[in-house]
């Protein structure tokens, strides 16, 4: 279990469903999916690139949840696999209870691996920086006295690929990045990406106009909850 | 389809003291408004004036403002009379839908200004903004195959002119379906008492940024043949980049605008 400190437990019972009961557990979890444990296959991305992660490191901060918050946590490679079940951010003891109105930060995700298509491969090690605050999260946390909460944070990471940011059902690709390498030496430099142009892709209303850009704008929007519970979002917190 | 809005008179509006009264809704026309598409010259020098702009939209909505102490009050009779849609990443400049036209439109703004799109309903409130789809052309819309708007979201024509330089240009672009575009100015203060009318204006040139649809399309050079022709579609290597271009600037909030007149 990775540290972490509880830095405030509400003395008062905010949630009138969690009053009253008995104490359960509630655990904090973080997970990404086989997406990132296993990597994309060719067959999941739309332009025949397979992509895989030889690192991927999550900094989550302020998980609000049950009247308390957790902070400190320390960062969390979640491309180690968990057949599953994630890797736990925290254990504790809670009034039994729901559990709504969840909130948290992801302040930094760094990811390191590889793209390969036709015999093809190109590397990438990017540090994403860019502080969001997912909250008034879709989800309920149900905790027990008989059985232990969970509260997942599941990244998604096939958004890193999305062509767009605000469509309903975008689609994945590689090949821009892949491009981007300038000095074809096989890997994807931040300043590579920097100098070149979003292309095809669908900023919405953002000014974005450079690939850089563009995957911090998509890397704040990995964080959801329980799978595929959504959250609202605040950028740059 | 029956209007969401529709269901309003079986809604309760709530005052600060927590009297319910039913929610104030007006009917107001919705019209095109042909004033941002006069000439204009781009960042490189062009003047251009556009023969055509053509563009498949479909279901306006209109919203207000999401500061938390209207949202409180307004929450309450928006959410019965129409479903709050969640904030998904991405889609954070929506408000809240307190009005609507529901429909699919092909507008022509170049030609068809003061053209009638039918009548919206709005609860009265301070509007900000207001979201559309941007669609295609299909015959259910009047647009028959032979159309070169068939099949396509937008189909805009005109005339570049730099020095000594004129090229004819046709610009076709492809929206994804469904493509909702969000956050449209839409500054206005709708009472139940207001009668006037909402112009739906595409602005070729921001007036904000002093942007233009065609900012950094360098017609000339785009006219390899020298034909005095130039045609800017999808997946045509030698026009790509204008074409993206042209398309990012066509899905943003920059480019159209709801006005309000009494």
């Amino acid at each position: 279990m990775t540290k972490s400190s509880l830095l405030l437990m509400s003395s008062l019972c905010v949630l009138p469903a969690a009053c009253g009961g008995d104490d359960g557990t509630l655990v904090v979890t973080i997970y990404g999916e086989e997406f990132v444990e296993e990597g994309i296959s060719a067959d999941e991305m739309d332009d025949g690139w397979a992509v895989s992660f030889d690192s991927f490191v999550v900094t989550v901060d302020r998980v609000e949840i049950a009247g308390m918050t957790i902070s400190g946590v320390d960062p969390v490679d979640i491309s180690t696999p968990t057949n599953g079940s994630g890797q736990q951010l925290s254990q504790q003891d809670v009034a039994a209870g729901e559990y709504t109105d969840t909130s948290y930060t992801i302040s930094r995700v760094e990811v390191a691996g590889k793209a390969t298509k036709d015999g093809v491969e190109k590397t990438f090690a990017w540090d994403l920086a860019a502080p969001t605050r997912y909250l008034n999260c879709e989800t309920t946390t149900v905790v027990e006295a008989s059985a232990p909460g969970t509260f997942q944070i599941t990244v998604h990471a096939d958004h890193l690929f999305y062509d767009s940011i605000v469509a309903e059902e975008p689609q994945l690709f590689f090949q821009a990045f892949a491009d981007a390498d300038s000095d074809a030496d096989g890997s994807i430099t931040w300043e590579e990406l920097s100098a070149q142009g979003i292309g095809a892709y669908d900023p919405g209303n953002a000014d974005i106009d450079n690939l850089a850009d563009w995957v911090i704008a998509l890397s704040q929007t990995l964080g959801h909850v329980d799978g595929e519970g959504h959250c609202d979002v605040e950028g740059q917190v | 389809m029956m209007s969401r809005i529709a269901l309003a008179g079986a809604s309760l509006f709530w005052l600060g003291c927590g009297v319910a009264s039913e929610a104030p809704k007006v009917d107001l026309e919705v019209v095109v408004d042909d004033v941002g598409v006069a000439a204009f010259e781009t960042n490189l020098g062009y003047r251009v004036e556009l023969s055509g702009a053509r563009v498949a939209v479909a279901d306006l909505v209109f919203t207000v403002a999401g500061e938390v102490h209207t949202i409180a009050l307004w929450q309450r009779a928006s959410d019965i009379l129409v479903p709050t849609a969640h904030a998904h990443p991405g889609h954070s400049q929506g408000g809240e839908v307190t009005g609507e036209l529901p429909g699919g439109f092909v507008i022509d703004w170049a030609n068809e200004g003061d053209r009638s799109l039918g009548t919206g309903t709005l609860i009265a409130g301070s509007y900000t903004a207001a979201n559309f789809v941007l669609s295609s052309g299909t015959e259910e819309l009047g647009v028959m195959p032979q159309d070169p708007l068939y099949g396509h979201t937008a189909l805009i024509e005109g005339t570049a002119i730099k020095g000594q330089d004129t090229v004819n240009f046709t610009v076709v672009i492809d929206s994804p379906e469904g493509r909702e575009l969000i956050g449209v100015p839409f500054e206005a203060e709708i009472t139940a008492s207001s009668t006037g009318t909402i112009g739906f204006r595409l602005e070729a040139l921001d007036p904000i940024e002093l942007d233009s649809l065609f900012a950094d399309i360098d017609f000339v050079a785009l006219d390899d043949d020298l034909d005095g022709n130039v045609v800017i579609e999808t997946d045509v290597a030698a026009v790509e980049d204008a074409y993206n271009e042209i398309r990012r600037k066509l899905q943003t909030h920059d480019h159209f605008r709801f006005v309000y007149t009494e």
